[in-house]
């Protein structure tokens, strides 16, 4: 029974990576929008 | 650690898991705080992040199967390993599905597969990745393959630095995300952890247990085909444990050979100056345990385990349920409290195949004398003149025996597998919480 709590664990990490990993890969590759890259050439 | 331990185990889960997810994760955030770069595309930073999670929880489970005693004292080693394994198959999965994804959204990488005009960092994820294909089939069919397990213990350490070591060179050599500074620093820093750990569970920890050896002062048979084999230091004062733990042996050849097995020690926890195992003739190493001569060498490493008594001081009493040679740690909790003077209750409930095959018999009823203890045979081919319990521990024989104020006592099984799962299912649905069943696995290969 314990080993079934475990196998529940690593699948809620296995989740929370998965989702980090998207996560990440959404945020590199986001939409970056007219004003955010005014400013970032302005900060430049 | 420990008192936090007994009275909220789910915090230091999620204290333990909290740090398993960020290191995992460590890279990836680290990869957040530098400017977003020219998208690549989701699909192929979505693979990207894959690889860098697979390999930073490869690179873990070098920490995972160290024998660490900081992470081994919170759950045991059994449960490391299982999540080792668990974890390693996800780590796998990711690390197959990592190329998967870039070979869909660009098919054009399929190219890398050609080896011999392949770039190297493409070489060394292929090999990389055939040497976990290699770790996983010979440690998941280890026995149907008929790997003996010390060859597969020697093997299974140099796929896995193989594994990591090219896999890392994988992404190297990609270098996109490795050439800034703090990730080429963090990853250099994993790595080198784990290289450390390898130096120091193949180098130093044998180092150490030469300079504190042993000696086989008896071997003496025992009912059920079990012989215990007792250790006495040389030149050193041995180790002190407590009672329920186990110890890695190391038998007449150098420990730098790690061709290691562990057993628990079933003699008292107040005696370092004197080790008892207990050994049941079951497999290639433990057949043999019979012919060795007094005076052999020996090296051990050790204690581990949490199934002890020990741990819980202020328990009211004590149920002990253990099969075959599961008796062993069970008796050496018994032998300890007996020694100690320990007055409070003891349950004992042991199956075993025959009368005749009972280990220790006679010793548990000299314990009946020195302790409060009630000793429950249970037999499954009993004598024709048996008036005891007969078949398996299940939930009816647990209940009658079983103090009705279930939280008052804490409850150790030590037994196959099967007989474990069964009793642990059977003492959850006579409402005894959780948190008071411990268990010891002592298949560990």
């Amino acid at each position: 029974m314990r080993y079934n709590l475990m196998l529940q664990v690593v699948g809620l990490i296995t989740l929370i990576l998965l989702g980090t990993a998207a996560l990440f890969a959404w945020m590199q590759n986001r939409p970056v929008s007219e004003t955010q890259l005014t400013t970032e050439r302005v900060d430049n | 650690m420990q008192r936090l331990l007994m009275h909220s185990p789910v915090a230091v889960a999620m204290g333990w898991i909290g740090a398993y997810l960020f290191i995992t994760l460590l890279p990836l955030l680290i990869l957040l705080i530098y400017p977003v770069t020219v998208g690549r595309g989701f699909w192929i930073d979505f693979s990207v992040a894959l690889g860098f999670i697979a390999l930073a929880m490869m690179s873990l489970q070098f920490a995972l199967t160290a024998r660490i005693n900081r992470i081994e004292a919170s759950y045991g080693i059994d449960i490391l390993l299982q999540f080792h394994r668990f974890t390693s198959m996800v780590a796998f999965v990711m690390v197959l599905v990592h190329p998967a994804i870039l070979f869909i959204v660009q098919p054009q990488t399929l190219q890398l597969l050609n080896f011999p005009i392949a770039p190297w960092r493409a070489r060394m994820a292929v090999l990389s990745t055939l040497a976990f294909i290699a770790l996983v089939v010979t440690t998941i069919w280890r026995k149907p393959l008929k790997i003996p397990y010390e060859p597969w213990r020697a093997s299974h350490s140099v796929l896995s630095v193989l594994a990591v070591g090219l896999g890392f060179g994988h992404a190297l050599g990609v270098s996109n995300y490795l050439s800034l500074f703090w990730i080429a620093l963090l990853w250099s820093a994993i790595v080198l952890a784990a290289l450390w750990l390898i130096v120091y569970v193949r180098l130093v920890k044998p180092w150490l247990m030469i300079r504190k050896p042993y000696v086989v002062e008896s071997v003496n048979p025992e009912r059920g085909d079990v012989w215990t084999l007792a250790l006495r230091p040389i030149g050193h004062d041995g180790f002190r444990f407590q009672p329920g733990q186990f110890a890695w042996i190391t038998l007449n050849i150098t420990p730098f050979s790690m061709r290691e097995h562990p057993f628990s020690m079933a003699s008292s926890g107040e005696h370092p100056e004197r080790l008892e195992f207990g050994i049941k003739a079951v497999g290639d190493f433990t057949s043999r345990i019979k012919d060795y001569q007094p005076g052999t060498k020996a090296y051990l490493d050790g204690p581990y385990g949490v199934f002890s008594s020990d741990r819980y001081e202020d328990a009211a009493g004590f149920v002990l349920i253990a099969g075959g040679i599961g008796i062993t740690p069970i008796m050496s909790i018994l032998v300890t409290a007996a020694e100690r003077g320990d007055d409070r209750p003891f349950l004992l409930i042991y199956a075993s195949k025959s009368w005749e095959e009972i280990t220790y018999r006679e010793a548990l009823e000299e314990l009946k004398q020195r302790l409060d203890l009630t000793l429950v045979h249970v037999l499954r081919n009993p004598p024709s003149n048996w008036q005891g319990e007969t078949g398996y521990v299940d939930q009816e024989l647990l209940d009658r025996y079983i103090p009705s104020r279930r939280g008052t006592r804490q409850y150790f099984i030590c037994a196959a597998p099967k007989m474990m799962d069964q009793v642990e299912q059977a003492l959850q649905d006579l409402d005894v919480p959780i948190t008071n069943v411990h268990m010891e696995h002592y298949n560990l290969a």
